[in-house]
């Protein structure tokens, strides 16, 4: 089965620093997939990569059947895929209801809808539990709920899958959770995901399989369980010393 | 499925179906005094004066409709502006057209010719980020300028060009201008407006608040922007040709004046950046004062001084505009009374924004 | 011709230099506080009266009164900074700061107009007739003392930014604002003193466009035009592309009016910029403006 989005050799350099090298992983359909690494690992740029705002060196980014390396953000989104900001964007000036208005507008697959594409922002609204606050400003809410209507407003676009840098960053521990249910959720529902986290617990609760990043290439990928252990991940977080927070069982839940 | 009438007056109360009943009178109503305005006020200097503003109105909803939706601060509309006269002032001679009520039918075209202009202009323009955005601008005006006084083949350089005078005694000739002028207002305003309440405009403004985002969304921030100053040209051409019949001849320090954009601007951003009815109150409030203060001061510049000094005064204490700001006094205030007259607690305030947006139906389940 | 296009080639070198030092007074307002002084052109032809006040009825020869005017106008500048920009608030902070300057510019040209009515004057001195005979050419002494003067400020002003802690310190602030701040430069400090920078050498530029040209407080607008195109040229925010820039385009502007003819040297000036955008959207140096993180 040909994976739904794949990289392979990913080179890229800004001035001196080599921020990607050799970086090749694949995200099969129907996965939720995590990005895990050190700081400085490489993450965002590869997700820069991906969705078209940076242009690597060289290498492929597929999605499917599809060489879609060099290819612009607005050209990655009409091919289905989405993305969220490790520091959330919203479109701070207009309303919830008109937030996700915008991001409905943007793809042409959607533009067939648009005799009921309202009732399905109200929808998606709701579906991140924001609908008491459809017609407030997104500038004026708090940092969680500006991440569940960023969210809200890549999913208006019915991306075949979805990028997330950091979803679980900087919001409560409760918030953390719906959000992983929202992403269990629109898994289930046929999203395939790809997500960049630092919070262990939360990739490893939701996550099918891990790429480990490091220095720019991903040095190891499997199950969550695999990765946990592998040597040379805890290498590279950990430089050698143990870590109680990757060795220790996971916490019921 | 609406909400419960309280809980949307708790969402936005200046968006309850009265309000918008009331909006509504209160267009039509100024609509109205607009048309009979030239009747009841017969003396030519107040009506001249009137016509002016009216241009002004046209003119800065047109530059609004542009840089405050897009957010990108052009100061340059005084080339589409010049181009429409031009344009009116060439075809009214090449077709050695008798002056006349029929001459106002060459004012859609000169609108689209401006249109035509903003296309190259527009292109290169939008090439570049912001900062340089505005700078462009205003080097492509001076180009125009200049090319007014150079290109004497089309434009008779400073010794300008004359256009058509018509017959009409003096009681009624400013009145045939005004209704000209009123006619291509009503058009911005109505352009402006149902550009505001569209996904169009929507996208607009998301470019506005975040264009590599919207970009990234699908949004064609290209394509929207150009199609919105040509669209902002049109109206400017527009308000241009009317301009130049009324003076009888034109010249290019007139076409092309450098202070145009600095005021459309400004009664933008007086009446409130972004909103529809913004530059209408800001074109109201500035142009008589300016036309006043020209004709109360001349050669000084004591008028330049005092122009000056308010921009800076609304900048400093009114950043919003006067629109927006009133639409959230008006909001607290009802907001405040609905508080006490229901048991709900009020919900938070939101920032200032305007109530000109599309009605929206609250459908959705409750949560 | 080929000694008119030499002698124009030497004339935009000259013209250029002076053109350069304002430019390099706006282009780094800009990059230190990301907003466009629009009141830069109608400063330096507030530099142009004081020298002017100053040369026809206290008789000081109008280099030396630079010893005056340019502390003034940098108090003046710094008087700006202070009462109107720094209250401007972040969001939108460039689109707004070009209306606020453009509305200090009117104001300064209406009191100007008050006071000095709308004549126009001109800055008179022994260098300005003459001219020095050399190599067939005849060369105004104005122009050469003016291009002495503008190289000699503008290695003050790298020897001040380069060597000094706050020269440095802008520097900073310019490359990340928010950096500089956090390690502690006083960022209002900073701020005060670029804006009296641009303006002081505003009184230089305006005194040597004064003596080289007749102006009048409308002046304003055509210099800022200028001044505004070369800034954009060389790319926003760097000294050495406003160099290049002000020199490249004053030598194609007198080039073309000796080549082509003097009505389309200005429009010329213009359309460089035009072209070059084209081609390089973000100037001859300037920095490609940053995408998403």
């Amino acid at each position: 089965m040909t994976a739904l989005l794949e990289v392979s050799e990913i080179e890229k350099h800004f001035g001196g620093l080599q921020a990607v090298t050799n970086c090749s992983f694949a995200v099969e359909e129907g996965t939720v997939t995590g990005l895990i690494g050190p700081n400085g690992s490489g993450k965002t740029t590869i997700f820069n990569v991906i969705t078209g705002y940076v242009q690597a060196d060289s290498g492929t980014v597929r999605i499917g059947d599809r060489d879609v390396t060099g290819t612009g953000p607005g050209g990655i989104c009409a091919l289905g895929l989405g993305r969220t900001f490790q520091l959330t964007r919203v479109f701070a000036r207009l309303t919830l209801l008109e937030n996700i208005r915008v991001g409905s507008r943007g793809v042409p697959r959607a533009k067939r809808k648009e005799l009921y594409s309202s009732q399905r922002c109200h929808e998606l609204l709701d579906f991140v539990g924001l609908t008491r606050l459809a017609n407030e400003q997104a500038g004026s809410l708090s940092y969680g709920q500006r991440k569940l209507v960023e969210l809200a407003t890549v999913l208006a676009q019915e991306p075949r899958v979805v990028l997330l840098d950091e979803p679980a960053g900087g919001i409560n521990p409760t918030l953390i959770g719906q959000m992983a249910d929202r992403i269990r959720e629109l898994n289930r529902q046929g999203v395939t995901f790809l997500v960049v986290e630092h919070n262990m617990e939360f990739v490893m609760g939701i996550c099918d399989s891990v790429a480990v990043m490091e220095r720019g290439s991903v040095i190891a990928f499997g199950k969550p369980e695999e990765v946990r252990n592998d040597p040379r991940v805890l290498d590279a977080y950990l430089g050698g010393a143990v870590d109680d927070e990757l060795t220790q069982p996971e916490e019921p839940r | 499925m609406a909400q419960p009438e309280s809980a949307q007056a708790a969402a936005d109360p200046l968006n309850t179906s009265m309000m918008r009943n009331s909006r509504r009178s209160i267009v039509l109503a100024a609509l109205a005094i607009a048309v009979a305005f030239p009747f009841v006020f017969t003396n030519p200097a107040v009506t001249s004066i009137a016509m002016f503003t009216l241009l002004f109105v046209g003119a800065s909803s047109a530059w609004n409709m542009f840089s405050g939706y897009t957010g990108y601060m052009a100061l340059g509309n005084a080339v589409f502006y010049g181009s429409g006269a031009y344009f009116f002032a060439n075809i009214t001679d090449h077709l050695h057209m008798k002056s006349g009520v029929g001459l106002f039918a060459m004012v859609p075209l000169a609108g689209l010719f401006a249109g035509l202009v903003a296309l190259p202009v527009g292109w290169l323009a939008l090439r570049t980020r912001r900062h340089t955005f505005v700078v462009i601008t205003i080097a492509i005006f001076f180009i125009f300028q200049l090319l007014a006084y150079n290109l004497t083949a089309i434009t008779n350089g400073s010794s300008g060009m004359q256009l058509p005078i018509p017959h009409w005694g003096p009681r009624t000739y400013n009145t045939y201008f005004y209704m000209a002028a009123l006619v291509v207002a009503v058009i911005a305003i109505v352009v402006s407006w149902g550009l505001r309440r569209s996904s169009f405009g929507l996208e607009l403004l998301a470019i506005r608040d975040d264009e590599d985002r919207a970009e990234g969304l699908g949004v064609k921030t290209t394509r929207n922007k150009l199609a919105t100053l040509v669209l902002a040209a049109i109206m400017t051409g527009m308000c241009g040709a009317v301009y130049a019949y009324y003076l009888g001849s034109i010249y290019p320090p007139f076409a092309f004046e450098a202070i145009f954009d600095i005021t459309i601007a400004l009664m933008a951003f007086l009446g409130g950046l972004g909103t529809v009815a913004g530059p209408v109150v800001g074109a109201l409030i500035i142009e008589p004062m300016q036309q006043y203060l020209t004709l109360r001061f001349t050669g000084g510049g004591l008028s330049l001084i005092l122009f000056g000094a308010l921009f800076l005064i609304v900048i400093r204490f009114l950043p919003e505009g006067i629109v927006p700001s009133l639409g959230g006094l008006l909001r607290k205030r009802l907001r405040a009374k609905a508080a006490v007259h229901s048991s709900a607690p009020p919900t938070p305030p939101s920032g200032a924004r305007v109530a000109t947006t599309g009605p929206e139906v609250s459908g959705g389940a409750m949560r | 011709m080929g000694t008119e296009i030499a002698k124009a080639v030497v004339d935009g070198v000259l013209t250029g230099g002076v053109y350069a030092l304002m430019a390099a007074g706006l282009t780094l307002i800009f990059g230190v506080m990301q907003i466009i002084n629009i009141a830069q052109g109608i400063l330096v032809i507030l530099g142009a009266y004081l020298s002017y006040v100053l040369q026809v009825h206290l008789h000081i020869d109008p280099f030396l009164g630079l010893i005056f005017t340019m502390p003034l106008m940098f108090v003046v500048g710094v008087g700006i900074e202070w009462g109107f920009i720094r209250r401007l608030k972040t969001q939108n902070r460039t689109a707004l700061s070009i209306l606020v300057t453009f509305a200090i510019a009117i104001v300064l040209e209406g009191i100007l107009t008050q006071f000095f009515s709308a004549d126009l004057k001109g800055i008179n001195a022994w260098y300005v007739e003459k001219s020095l005979h050399l190599l067939g050419f005849y060369l105004p002494y104005i122009y050469l003392f003016g291009f002495a003067l503008a190289v000699v400020l503008l290695a003050m002003l790298y020897v001040f930014l380069y060597r000094t802690r706050t020269g440095m310190s802008i520097r900073a602030s310019v490359q990340n604002r928010a950096g500089a701040e956090l390690v502690g430069i006083n960022i209002n400090r900073v701020s005060a003193t670029t804006f009296g920078i641009g303006a002081a050498v505003t009184a230089a530029g305006g005194m040597v466009f004064g003596a080289t040209n007749s102006f009048n407080p409308n002046s304003g607008y055509d210099l800022i035009s200028r001044l505004l195109v070369i800034i954009v040229l060389g790319g926003l925010g760097s000294i050495g592309g406003a160099l290049v820039a002000a020199v490249v385009s004053l030598v194609i502007e007198d080039v073309t009016a000796v080549v082509w003819s003097p009505v389309w040297a200005s429009t010329m000036f213009f359309a460089v910029l035009v072209v070059v955008l084209v081609v390089r959207p973000n100037g001859l140096f300037g920095r490609q403006e940053a995408r998403v993180q």
